[in-house]
């Protein structure tokens, strides 16, 4: 009896590793080309998840007719759209892609398959499909990794719209190498292949969409090692850029901390000088004043009150405080004298000049030069 | 001795003067605010009244000449500055070296 049971135990745990080992996770393949790197494709849109960043994203999954030729061709779509437009992404399961430590990765998107912006016509350029970026995140959520994709890795075309959707359509095709190394990556749960749109709030619609013979293909190898030092290059480099930034601001808040530690203990140290400063400023100013405004404020002259032994008096206004505009009498002077006046005063101006600037030259031209002979 | 030796000498004596006037016993019950408020008084004083006076000159002479007359007053100005910064100088100069 007990024997019968044992043998079920272990025909039961071999169909459990049989099922766990032959039914697929997801409809990903995974095989082996001539050089011996491992290959993974996929074409089920089932493997693409949608991200949900901020908002109500929703998708759909339709099919839609895709003419090559003559021939109508089935093609498989999903349309992610949402509140909120400015990142769309698509979730890629570890379990799919299987981040290995210290391996070059290929990826291989067909152009059916890659994003596609849509926007509504005549806002197309304020479109920028041009960052696209990889990010591992944990199971957390956090990111850990990133890899930008650059121009020269990324094909952006306008291209024609399968779906018949009447608007204006960008198809960024990214096939691109990059290196993972870090222990850090060991902890990825998911790959967020992720495409921003500065333009935020427009009626912007992702579309991934798969023809029938498409593939989305991700080669993973020890490549050539110029090319995985490259591109280790540029891991690094990325991971320098971030880590600069972020020394920057830390620098820049403790700047502003700093300045505003500053500026309390300048505000407790009493200032005398910020009215004599504001003086000064005002005399060098009347020095530059160009117009011909003269107002003068005349005291007004008062006695003040007085109690001189229980009998007052005072308090008695001789002279009240009375502005002169100066200005005016010269209104009243003929025009033809004032010109003249003018006319003779800057000669007379001028003249004095160049009396001036004749003595400093002079004096320039004829002083000796003093010390150094001791 | 260099002439830096002296130049250095003479910043520190100068510094050093300034601090000495500070340690005079009578700034003590100086109130340097009121000192300060009652030159700012001043120098407005002085600042409105050479505004008015500007504006009296300017009405007698043509917008170039007005503007030859500032030339004029900002040259005097800093020759006067000058001057003053020179005398300043040969006085600390006198002061330590002599």
């Amino acid at each position: 009896m007990f024997r019968q049971k044992k043998i079920i135990a272990i025909i039961a745990l071999f169909l459990l590793l049989s099922i766990m080992l032959c039914i697929p996770v997801s409809g990903a393949t995974v095989t082996q080309n001539q050089y011996g790197e491992k290959v993974i494709e996929t074409n089920n849109l089932s493997d693409f998840l949608p991200v949900e960043y901020e908002g109500n994203l929703q998708y759909t999954t339709d099919y839609a007719k895709y003419f090559e030729g003559d021939m109508e061709q089935p093609m498989l779509v999903k349309t992610f759209w949402g509140s909120y437009y400015g990142e769309y992404g698509v979730f890629l399961n570890k379990d799919i892609i299987d981040v290995e430590y210290e391996m070059m990765y290929h990826f291989e998107m067909p152009l059916t398959a890659c994003y596609w912006l849509s926007a509504k016509s005549g806002e197309v350029n304020d479109f920028n499909p041009s960052y696209i970026s990889m990010h591992f995140l944990n199971a957390n959520g956090t990111e850990i990794h990133w890899v930008t994709v650059d121009e020269k890795n990324a094909s952006l075309t306008v291209g024609n719209n399968p779906l018949n959707l009447g608007t204006a359509l960008y198809l960024k095709r990214f096939n691109f190498d990059f290196y993972v190394s870090g222990e850090l990556l060991n902890e990825v749960s998911t790959i967020v292949i992720r495409a921003e749109n500065s333009n935020k709030g427009y009626n912007c619609r992702f579309y991934l969409g798969l023809k029938k013979d498409d593939v989305f293909r991700i080669t993973v190898g020890d490549f050539e090692t110029d090319a995985i030092i490259d591109n280790q290059n540029k891991n690094a480099q990325s991971i320098i850029d971030h880590q600069t930034e972020l020394q920057e601001n830390e620098k820049a808040e403790a700047n502003q901390t700093g300045a505003d530690g500053v500026g309390e203990i300048n505000s407790l140290i009493p200032n005398d000088t910020e009215g004599l400063t504001k003086a000064f400023s005002n005399l060098t100013k009347s020095m530059i004043h160009n117009n011909t405004t003269c107002k003068m404020n005349f005291p007004g002259v008062k006695i003040p009150k007085l109690n001189i032994r229980g009998f007052e008096f005072g308090n008695v206004t001789l002279l009240e405080e009375k502005e002169i505009d100066f200005e005016y009498y010269f209104t009243l002077i003929p025009e033809i004298y004032l010109k003249l006046i003018r006319a003779l005063c800057t000669i007379a101006l001028v003249v004095y000049c160049f009396k001036e600037m004749y003595s400093l030259l002079s004096f320039i031209f004829t002083a000796k030069g003093g010390g150094g002979s001791e | 001795m260099s002439d830096i030796a002296k130049w250095a000498l003479l910043i520190a004596g100068a510094i050093a003067l300034i601090a000495l006037i500070m340690a005079l016993p009578f700034m003590d019950f100086l109130d340097t605010s009121e000192l300060s408020s009652a030159i700012t008084d001043v120098v407005s004083v002085a600042g409105n009244a050479f505004g008015t006076v500007r504006g009296l000159l300017n009405n007698l002479l043509s917008p170039f000449g007005r503007t030859c007359l500032s030339g004029l007053i900002i040259y005097f100005f800093t020759k006067w500055i000058v001057t003053a910064g020179i005398k300043i100088t040969t006085w600390i100069y006198h002061f330590i070296f002599k």
